[in-house]
């Protein structure tokens, strides 16, 4: 089942609308399929060409990025073909190269305040909400699975191959973010099984240790979220994103939007009260100054 | 359409070793091939030694059996034998879809344009989740797996788990292997029986002794035929379902 290797500057043709390829890297590799960055020879134009040996999953997620391309989210599709490689056949779509960082790396690297990651927070849900709305669920969402596209400074999810729809069961997961994994669900298609994994995305931006389900039980990382000191309704926020999610979509991201509100009010007071101490510390300086020197001048 | 009537039967071999008493696996995953059984195998490497020499056997195991094979660290074993499931369904149902196809046009799928063909790949995709299965899960227990039958234990239990929320039936069964004293093998849970014991007897299950996989695919097979002499007769899928 595995994808062979494909070298830097080998050709690739489509099978079927015999469009060539010029292979640059590797960027991608996941369980079923394999990415490349490849520029058509003819227009020069780059891509990255998701590979698989799997047609019906190459093939769901094709219609299911087409469905929903007006999404901010959703990466640009531009076909879907077959690549014959050593006499046998893979699938492949072509997607929008983005060029940028996934949330993983990103955070890894960053230190980011908390107005910005509950911003993110907020723009993954309402990016859930237009997939519930269809009655899809997206299953494996991840850190990995979310680019940072600094050119356009958007949030896209790119790999669509864990959607499925409302009420099945969900095929492919990623432990960490899995709430059965976590003994905290089932692992069947629903809201709230999204809703967990937005959550454990959101833990993972707050806490920079890592976490895993093998390692730990759902209440220890909670023990350590408590321990960062959060606004007390933005942690009530995510421990019942967690464990009794319960609500709909919609009732949360209303309510994240006023805790970003608050959480902006913070930092502005913050800054405000920043702000007024210098201006204090200034103001007794100069009059400790004032005074001195009018001492200074009485004693001579 | 009546999907009951089908059944997708499947063994998973799940070992860290080669096979080194009674016979030849590869010969026994051939036999239930043929018998419509199609054997998977999982092999668990260790995540510490990676020079160590791969397991090759569990490949040639797969191709005789008509099935796939997959390496794993043992914490993602559950996550490994989930996805090796779902992929052999797919698989199976592309395959019968591709047979008839082959008869009725003289194409199969992959002859097709990927637009024309992406009708029949979403019913497949949506069929997947209601066809029973029948899966037999053969569980290495030889000395060597020590200190990984816990991790083993939970996979088993959570592939169950998982099960439950399948549109179509599932019926499990698990195998042990080596058993007890000079046995082969060691039936932990048969078909019919009540999922409720099986944690209990996952717990009773010791790790000791040789890796006679041939005998205990042997056993799988048997097992299998027996459930479905009793509960189900065969039935071959039809195309006019598929595109229906």
């Amino acid at each position: 089942m595995n994808i062979p290797q494909l070298s830097p500057s080998s050709i690739i043709e489509g099978r079927w609308n015999k469009n060539r390829y010029e292979i640059k890297e590797k960027i991608g590799e996941g369980g079923i399929a394999s990415v490349y960055l490849v520029e058509e020879v003819q227009t020069r134009q780059q891509y990255a060409m998701k590979i698989s040996k799997d047609s019906i999953s190459i093939n769901r997620e094709y219609q299911l990025l087409k469905k929903f391309h007006k999404v901010d989210m959703i990466v640009e599709t531009w076909g879907i073909d077959d690549l014959k490689l050593n006499g046998e056949t893979y699938y492949y779509i072509l997607l929008e190269y983005i060029k940028g960082e996934n949330l993983k790396e990103y955070n890894e690297k960053n230190k980011l305040d908390n107005t910005i990651i509950i911003s993110i927070i907020l723009i993954i849900l309402k990016g859930l909400q237009t997939f519930h709305d269809e009655e899809y669920i997206i299953g494996d969402l991840k850190l990995e699975n979310l680019m940072l596209d600094k050119r356009n400074s958007k949030l896209k999810i790119i790999d669509l191959g864990g959607v499925v729809k409302n009420g099945d069961t969900i095929k492919e997961f990623t432990p960490l973010y899995d709430r059965a994994s976590w003994k905290c669900g089932e692992r069947i298609a629903e809201a709230s099984y999204d809703l967990f994994t937005v959550m454990i995305v959101f833990i993972k931006l707050l806490l920079k240790e890592s976490i895993h389900p093998k390692n730990q039980k759902i209440e220890d990382v909670i023990e350590k979220l408590k321990k960062l000191d959060l606004d007390k309704e933005l942690e009530n926020f995510i421990i019942e994103g967690l464990l009794k999610n319960k609500k709909s979509l919609n009732f949360y991201i209303k309510r994240l939007k006023n805790l970003y509100n608050r959480e902006r009010g913070y930092q502005l007071q913050k800054r405000l009260l920043l702000k007024e101490k210098r201006v204090n510390i200034l103001l007794s300086f100069s009059i400790l100054f004032f005074i001195t020197t009018i001492i200074f001048l009485f004693l001579i | 359409m009546d999907n009951k009537e089908v059944v997708i039967k499947q063994i998973i071999v799940v070992t860290d070793g080669e096979s080194n008493v009674g016979g030849n696996p590869v010969d026994a995953a051939k036999e239930a091939y043929r018998k419509n059984i199609i054997v998977n195998t999982i092999g668990i490497v260790d995540q510490k030694q990676e020079d160590e020499k791969p397991l090759t056997e569990i490949i040639d195991i797969a191709e005789a059996g008509g099935g796939i094979y997959e390496y794993t660290y043992i914490d993602d074993l559950y996550q490994t034998m989930q996805s090796v499931t779902y992929k052999t369904v797919n698989r199976t149902i592309q395959e019968a879809v591709n047979k008839q196809l082959k008869e009725m046009i003289g194409q199969n799928l992959d002859d097709m344009t990927p637009a024309s063909r992406s009708k029949i790949l979403n019913y497949i995709d949506t069929y997947s989740d209601e066809i029973a299965i029948q899966c037999c899960i053969l569980m290495d227990t030889s000395s060597s797996m020590a200190n990984k039958i816990l991790s083993a234990r939970y996979s088993i239990l959570d592939l169950i788990d998982s099960f439950k929320n399948r549109k179509g039936k599932v019926s499990t069964a698990v195998i042990a292997y080596p058993g007890e004293a000079r046995e082969g093998y060691r039936l932990v849970l048969n078909f019919d029986e009540d999922l409720k014991e099986l944690e209990r007897r996952l717990y009773e299950v010791k790790t000791k002794g040789t890796t006679p996989t041939a005998p205990a695919i042997h056993y799988a097979m048997e097992i299998i035929e027996d459930y479905n002499n009793i509960n189900h007769p065969e039935e071959i899928l039809k195309l006019e379902d598929a595109i229906g």
